[in-house]
């Protein structure tokens, strides 16, 4: 009889088929397909016929021979992510440049008032001035104008100019001052008013505007003024050129915005944490208060809003009401978020401090029958729902050569890590744990702290080693191994760091060095990853104690990463655990087994 | 004939008459100087095409730039075949700011940096 055990999960839906004669299980072929609609609704059909279609053209069978199908009776886990950002820069009345031109002309600091150059004639004799380049004007007229004045006895201290012509105006005038150039927003540049600006040697960074005590010595502030300009003087750290513009009502604000507090309500007690806390707080306030029984953000935050989108999606999709669906655990990050800075010249960006919140909730069951009927229908194959998830994959998970009992498993989703542990191969109740935090918050950790809007580009980051294109024939990749090609490479990605997807090369579309972006990358999935892993174990170990557990073995699609598990494996082995990636049936790697379990329970004990 | 060690580093740009395409030559030296590269223009014969190639292989840095008569430009490397150059301007839709870009890209190949996107400084007209 041929038998297929089908796995919905939240991401995609795999299918074991064997060919069972009650006693003996002989596995034919596995099959997988993107998971359609959400878990445990009938939306989820489509899905599974997929992945059986795939299965059986895999084994050479007609999905009509196949007699009987075990689905998984799934925990529905619904997790989501948001983000939080708890500061923000305000620019009033446009008081800086801090963008970093690749090309600003001259060097040193410059000290003035600000002037548009077609009115440099009417300046007098002796006077100090930044000179304000518009687009329209040409560098060569710029150059000409500004060696007239100074000729005339005007001390030209700078120039800020809008096109990227820094260099070519540089060259053609008569002394050495520095020009800030390829700001957007030139109009906006207040007149009249003194400014600074400052360019650095090629290869240093700027030393007076980047210092406030260097700010107040250039405009005379006062103790109290001096304390007002830190925010800004920070911004410039690292630039190699910058404007700073002194304006009568002029203010460069870091504000902390009200982030909204989160309730956790727990079996041991209620606690009150502040989101501005960072995460820190927010997991020890969770670890206070386990095991969760809800929790509740305030109203009209991002947190708020999260929590409630989390309920609401899990009452849709089981028909209950929102108010009896609670939330069962918070995993927080703290993260950088890239914002335009409000009131900024030159479209600047600020790392903004954020906390990334990922929620989950777990009902008690899932309308499985629904969707099993509706296969039955759509197939006319007879489908059973078999037992609970963590036992399944337990089985499955037996089957990666080598194994045994006892055995603890971490389930690394899309949407929750998961984890189990079973003492005996025939233990009915194993100890099981559904934590939030996935592959979904660190696509979005690396996409907020990069500042890249693509999903599909994060997803990317996350999934892809990165290169770095050297030449047109050449890339090094991030281990520093050099590798040549024979056709010459795309000069759009030439000097890029890329993601190296399947032979081919995708460009990351942001500014950032190899070093940042794998940086960034490592520590998402080390505040994910590492962070549930850990946290997964310590509640199925045995008296709650890692150290307790001999054998991990990682199943699920995160699984596959190609640095999760040696990063997991790293952490775990101070633990003195054993951490493998499993290998179903020694054939099908971390994927499919609680299909493959669901295939193995159906056997008839003798 | 200098040999090859006497070359002083530059982009070469070759071209039939530097007279004829002077406003093509000036954008192309405004990119590369904006940059900071060295570059040298001189007389050569041929099609734009070839005139890239024997720009590129004659040139210490390998980046060479040709100039057809008929304005046509084109950017390329000292490997790369004639068929493949990297950039390339046809000769009716060439303006300024697009020949400052292929002296820019050419400055950026020497310098190892990232080229610079197409429409970038397409804003930078905007009036005071």
């Amino acid at each position: 009889m041929l038998v297929a055990g089908v796995d919905i999960g939240n991401n995609t839906t795999e299918v074991a088929l064997a060919e069972s004669n009650g006693r003996d299980i002989y596995f034919l072929a596995s099959g997988m397909a993107a998971t359609t609609g959400i878990k445990g609704t009938p939306a989820n059909v489509t899905g599974v016929k997929l992945a059986l279609l795939d299965a059986a053209k895999k084994a050479s069978v007609r999905i009509e021979d196949i007699k009987l199908i075990r689905l998984n009776e799934a925990t529905p886990v619904i997790a989501d992510v948001a983000m939080e950002a708890i500061t923000e820069t305000i620019i009033t009345e446009s008081t800086m440049i801090g963008h970093n031109p690749s090309t600003p002309g001259g060097e040193g600091l410059g000290v003035g008032k600000t002037v548009p150059i077609f009115k440099l004639g009417e300046v007098a004799k002796g006077n100090r001035v930044i000179v304000i380049i518009p687009g329209n004007i040409d560098y060569e007229a710029a150059a000409r104008s500004i060696n007239e004045s100074m000729d005339r006895g005007i001390d030209v201290q700078g120039a800020i100019v809008q096109k990227d012509d820094g260099v070519l105006i540089s060259n053609r005038i008569k002394r050495i001052i520095p020009i800030v150039d390829e700001v957007e927003l030139i109009e906006k540049v207040p007149l009249d008013m003194l400014a600074a600006v400052e360019v650095a040697e090629p290869g240093h960074t700027i030393k007076t505007l980047s210092n406030p005590f260097g700010i107040a010595t250039v405009f005379g502030l006062n103790p109290e003024e001096t304390k007002n300009v830190v925010p800004m003087a920070r911004a410039l750290i690292g630039n190699r050129s910058a404007v700073v513009i002194r304006t009568p009502a002029g203010d460069v604000q870091e504000r902390r915005i009200p982030a909204g507090k989160l309730t956790l309500i727990g079996r041991n007690g209620k606690v009150m944490v502040d989101i501005e806390e960072g995460a820190a707080s927010i997991a020890s306030a969770v670890e206070q208060v386990w095991p969760l029984e809800d929790a509740e953000g305030t109203p009209g935050t991002n947190v708020g809003g999260l929590l409630a989108r989390v309920k609401e999606t899990m009452a849709e999709v089981t028909g209950q009401d929102p108010s009896s669906i609670h939330i069962q655990d918070i995993l927080a990050a703290d993260t950088l978020v890239q914002q335009k800075v409000k009131g900024g010249l030159a479209e600047e960006f600020f790392s903004e401090d954020a906390v990334a919140l990922a929620a989950m909730v777990k009902s008690s069951r899932l309308p499985m029958e629904k969707v099993a009927r509706e296969i039955e229908n759509e197939l006319g194959i007879r489908v059973e729902i078999a037992g609970v998830e963590a036992n399944m994959a337990a089985l499955g998970a037996l089957t990666t050569p080598g194994a045994s009992t006892p055995l603890a498993i971490l389930d690394l989703g899309g949407g929750s890590s998961d984890a189990a542990f079973i003492a005996n191969a025939g233990q009915r109740e194993i100890k099981t744990v559904h934590l939030a935090g996935a592959g979904e918050m660190v696509n979005i950790l690396i996409a907020t702290e990069l500042g890249i809007s693509e999903k599909a580009i994060a997803e990317d980051i996350k999934c892809y080693p990165l290169a770095k294109v050297e030449s047109l024939f050449s890339i090094r990749m991030e281990d520093g191994t050099v590798r040549f090609f024979e056709e010459p490479l795309d000069p759009k990605v030439f000097a890029r760091v890329v993601i190296l997807k399947h032979g081919s090369l995708i460009p990351i579309p942001i500014e950032a060095s190899l070093e940042k972006v794998r940086m960034v990358r490592r520590e998402a999935k080390r505040k994910v990853f590492v962070n549930n892993a850990l946290r997964a174990l310590s509640k199925v170990a045995p008296a709650g104690n890692v150290r307790m557990i001999d054998f991990v073995v990682l199943v699920g699609g995160s699984a596959l990463d190609f640095e999760v598990p040696e990063m997991i494996s790293e952490e775990l082995a101070g633990y003195g655990v054993v951490v493998g990636r499993a290998n179903i049936r020694g054939t099908d790697g971390p994927r499919n087994a609680v299909a493959t379990g669901l295939v193995l329970s159906g056997r008839e004990w003798p | 004939m200098r040999t090859y060690e006497e070359i002083k580093p530059a982009v070469f740009i070759y071209t039939v008459n530097p007279d004829l395409v002077f406003p093509v030559i000036k954008g192309i030296q405004e990119g590369l100087e904006e940059e900071g590269v060295p570059c040298e223009v001189k007389v050569a014969s041929g099609d734009a095409a070839s005139l890239a190639i024997q720009a590129a292989r004659e040139s210490r840095l390998g980046i060479g730039i040709g100039i057809g008569a008929d304005r046509t430009c084109i950017l390329q490397h000292r490997r790369l075949q004639m068929n493949t150059p990297v950039y390339c301007i046809q000769p009716d839709i060439g303006s300024r700011e697009r020949y400052r870009l292929i002296g820019s890209h050419a400055a950026r190949l020497v310098k190892n940096l990232p080229l610079k996107e197409e429409d970038r400084g397409a804003r930078s007209s905007g009036s005071y």
